[in-house]
């Protein structure tokens, strides 16, 4: 158990579009280094607010939120960016007019010239598709291979903390183990990964912990072991699989 | 017909294409129509001719045109000074008016409008202002940029230029090549294509959007600054003549397609070119309609223009 | 001691002039604020009720159309007519533009509408415009406080048929159903072609109005050149519609007084402060004043003086829009 503090949390987050409406009213989660914490809940429980909180394009009304020792809350989005927050939004999250390899080079612009072309090259090694379509206009990828080069992109600075918004939306079930293996290999090199989704399956197969969050608040939290065989939380989702009530009683 | 009216119409043009630059730059990066784009150039050519007055005066060997032009080095000296203030001016413009509304949410001057309109109205505003400063400030009715006369050199197909026209063309050649290899090649290229594309990705990849817009204004206005001065060399300087170029500047950047930067300087020919003829063919009272017919046709019948991303 | 009869005919030609513009306000106000369609071309459509009128009113002259000497209802009902029509024909090929393309369109037909009137000498008497256009009440110009009266009285009546009027439309089923389709344009799906129907009747009666204003304008001054109808009409009467209130035809009156006020008010201050010769380019300052006024309500109280809720008219959908703030995903900046 670490007793020291985590390397990214927040405390009490509350945030929304609107200062008057909040739509996270008080979140408290932390993410150690190579940790995957997942998050989950019901839709509009305010997980896609919250990540994008913490990736500075929602405003935070109240609370705190602390990256590496820093309290970030009150940073412009672009920074946090170069202090190692990367995020990888749900939808629109590759420049569709811009080639493979220019999403990629716009990413690494904040970095050394001597780092780009390395991180660059790293990107490719862990994307190899990727590699074999550096010209072509990202618009014209596949759904999973747009993820790929949405998180690739994520990668290149080579983050501290990692955000996911729903990266399985939409994606096959084939894509989306892949996905998540892609995950799991970015967990081991250190990386800290918070992943917001909606397949609670295949999120609680791979997270470490897991926060479930219900009408912007905290609700529940625990391994990802623990969660896959609580009976609330297949109350909470459907298609956990989950007997959720004792056997003879219709479920 | 003599082929004049294309060299005519090519000088024309350059001038309407660089600045319809600010316009496509202004409308794909912060989503409105600008009705003040044109004030840009009526000031940077304003504040050209003061500072060439003034440098003029101060140092006369510079007021001497130099051979063959007809514009000594303090003409030269002002005009990049004055692009330099006049993208400053723009600057100031979008932190005063522009920001705030944009940062603000619902700011629309009415609950149902799309918010791009409250930044056109509140560029009408401007448009008006700016103008009516120019008015108040500038005492004679009329002034000039040169007083030389040219001699026009024959060129080929019995088409004649003056010194300074093909100098014009040369300028504006070049500042459409740069402008060309600063977005291809260039980090703040890239960025710029990306905030236009989405500005929240942009965010989110590092690119300081505040910086890429201000960056924006600028260079839409200090090529609108170099267009005036071009106008200035051509005909006289007088309040209104930014404002008469908005409706070929809408034209150019729409037929290139808004949101291509070089769109709008191809644009900017074509709409010239077209006005050129149609003064040849039927008067010079007629050339404001061109552009009239220009928006109206791509409008109706190509939106995305020649170049521009359908929307 | 200011005579008192002077006082008289400055405040009623004061308040004539204001009521024109806010005939023009209300115009805008069914094509903007009832329907939402983004007319920058205003000028034109004053312009064409305004010479439509005075072309058919004046005696005849060489060299130029018109000049009929036609009774002054006969001109003014042409001039609607006419604005009406025009309406029609540009509503027809480009009301389903985007806002920012329809200003830019209308926009265009302003300046087109300008340049011949300049140049069709033939037509429309070019730089030097139309002159000796028939007044109302002719008769009692040697009066000069009586004769502004009259006037007044006589515009202050047609704005309020008008407005009366357009108050009734709103509150009908028609306006209902303009309102609908402004504020949620994917309904026009479900109306198919008749939506496009109603956008035209509302671009059309709107310029109808512009067109009567000009009329007004026309033989209440007596003469009339292009200068008078550049872009910076457009911007004025737009002026009037956002400081009133948009959507709101009292907000188009209100807006319209205290443009005009203000515009009077500078021109006595500038009277007052500058010298002669110094007029011109002082005029030229009240100009950047009503600038500065409106780039300001936009950013301060972009819904103007009245944006309270009447009935029937404004719709309070609060948080409806996000702004361009959305585009750019507000959050810290």
């Amino acid at each position: 158990m670490n007793d020291a503090a985590p390397f990214a949390a927040v405390y009490d987050l509350v945030a929304g579009y609107d200062s008057g409406v909040p739509i996270v009213k008080g979140v408290t989660m932390h993410v150690n280094r190579g940790e995957l914490v997942a998050v989950l809940g019901p839709n509009g429980a305010g997980k896609s607010t919250l990540i994008k909180a913490i990736a500075g394009l929602v405003p935070a009304t109240s609370g705190c939120i602390r990256y590496d020792g820093t309290d970030i809350s009150a940073q412009p989005a672009h920074l946090r960016v170069r202090n190692g927050v990367a995020f990888v939004p749900q939808t629109e999250n590759v420049f569709a007019t811009l080639s493979v390899s220019d999403n990629l080079k716009i990413a690494a612009q904040i970095l050394t010239a001597t780092e780009r072309a390395a991180h660059i090259a790293r990107a490719y090694e862990l994307f190899p598709d990727l590699s074999r379509q550096r010209g072509l206009a990202a618009g014209r990828l596949s759904g999973g291979q747009r993820q790929m080069l949405a998180v690739a992109r994520a990668l290149v600075i080579s983050p501290g903390l990692l955000l996911l918004d729903e990266p399985s939306a939409g994606l096959s079930p084939k894509a989306t183990a892949e996905l998540f293996r892609t995950l799991v290999r970015i967990r081991k090199t250190g990386v800290g990964i918070l992943l917001v989704e909606q397949n609670v399956r295949a999120a609680l197969s791979v997270a470490d912990r897991a926060y479930v969050l219900v009408e912007g608040r905290n609700r529940r939290e625990g391994s990802g072991g623990d969660l896959a065989a609580d009976p609330e939380m297949g109350a909470l989702f459907l298609g956990l699989g989950v007997r959720a009530a004792a056997p003879g009683v219709p479920a | 017909m003599s082929l004049q009216f294309l060299a005519d119409g090519m000088i024309a043009g350059a001038t309407i294409g660089l600045g319809a630059v600010g316009i496509t730059l202004t409308y794909s990066i912060l989503r409105f129509a600008n009705f003040a784009q044109g004030e840009f150039i009526t000031w940077g050519c304003y504040v050209t001719w003061l500072l060439a007055a003034a440098a003029g005066a101060w140092l006369p060997w510079s007021a001497q045109a130099i051979d063959p032009l007809s514009v000594g080095l303090n003409v030269i000296f002002a005009a990049l000074v004055a692009m330099l203030l006049t993208g400053l001016l723009a600057i100031a413009l979008d932190a005063v008016l522009f920001r705030p509304l944009r940062t603000a949410g619902t700011t629309a001057s009415a609950a149902w409008a799309p918010a791009s309109v409250s930044a056109v109205i509140a560029s009408f505003g401007a448009s008006m202002a700016l103008r009516a400063l120019i008015e108040a400030a500038v005492p004679a009715r009329q002034a000039y940029l040169s007083t030389e006369l040219q001699i026009a050199i024959p060129l080929l197909g019995g088409v004649r230029l003056t010194p300074d026209q093909i100098l014009l063309l040369a300028v504006a050649v070049v500042l459409a090549v740069a402008l060309q290899i600063m977005l291809t090649r260039t980090s703040l290229g890239r960025s710029m294509r990306a905030v236009s594309e989405n500005p929240a990705l942009a965010r989110v990849v590092g690119i300081d959007v505040s910086q890429v817009i201000r960056l924006t204004w600028f260079i839409g206005a200090a090529l609108a600054c170099a267009a005036g001065v071009m106008l200035g060399l051509v005909v006289q300087i007088r309040p209104s003549m930014g404002a008469e170029l908005l409706l070929p500047l809408f034209a150019a950047a729409l037929l290139g397609g808004v949101g291509s930067v070089p769109g709008a300087l191809i644009g900017g020919l074509l709409v010239g070119v077209a006005e050129a003829a149609t003064v040849q063919l039927l008067g010079a009272q007629w050339r404001a309609a061109v552009a009239f017919l220009v928006v109206i046709g791509v409008l109706l019948l190509r939106p995305s223009g020649l170049f521009g991303r359908a929307h | 001691m200011p005579d008192a009869l002077g006082v008289i005919a400055y405040a009623s030609t004061f308040l004539t002039m204001a009521l024109i513009g806010a005939m023009a306000c209300l115009g805008l106000n069914v094509q903007w604020g009832q329907m939402g369609l983004f007319n920058v071309g205003v000028a034109g459509f004053v312009a064409i009720g305004a010479y439509t009128s005075a072309l058919l009113t004046t005696a005849p002259l060489e060299g130029r159309l018109g000049g009929y000497s036609w009774p002054l209802v006969g001109g003014w009902l042409a001039a609607i007519a006419a604005s009406g029509i025009a309406s029609a024909a540009l509503g027809a090929a480009t009301l389903r533009l985007k806002s920012d393309y329809l200003a830019i369109t209308t926009f265009g037909m302003a300046v087109v509408v300008e340049v011949i009137l300049r140049n069709a000498q033939h037509l429309t008497g070019g730089s030097f415009g139309i002159s000796f256009i028939p007044r109302p009440f002719e008769s009692l110009a040697p009066r000069p406080s009586l004769f502004a009266l009259a006037n007044l009285a006589l515009t202050a009546a047609l704005v309020a048929v008008v407005f009366l009027g357009l108050q009734k439309l709103v509150r009908s089923p028609w306006g209902r159903v303009l309102r609908g389709l402004r504020d949620a344009p994917e309904a026009a799906q479900a109306l198919g072609k008749s939506a496009t129907r109603y956008r035209l009747q509302a671009f059309t009666v709107g310029g109808a109005i512009m067109g009567l204003a000009g009329a007004l304008q026309a033989h209440l001054i007596g003469f009339i050149a292009p200068d008078d109808f550049e872009a910076a009409l457009t911007f004025q009467i737009w002026t009037m519609l956002i400081i009133g209130g948009s959507g709101n035809n009292w907000g188009a009156l209100l807006g319209a007084g205290v443009v005009s006020a203000l515009w009077s008010a500078t021109g006595l201050a500038t009277g007052a402060f500058f010298p002669a010769e110094s007029q011109a380019r002082a005029a030229a300052l009240r100009i950047v004043a009503i600038g500065v006024l409106l780039a300001a309500t936009v950013v301060w109280r972009p819904r103007g003086l009245l944006p309270a809720v009447v009935p029937g008219q404004q719709d309070p959908k609060a948080g409806a829009d996000p702004g361009l703030g959305r585009h750019f995903d507000g959050g810290v900046q």
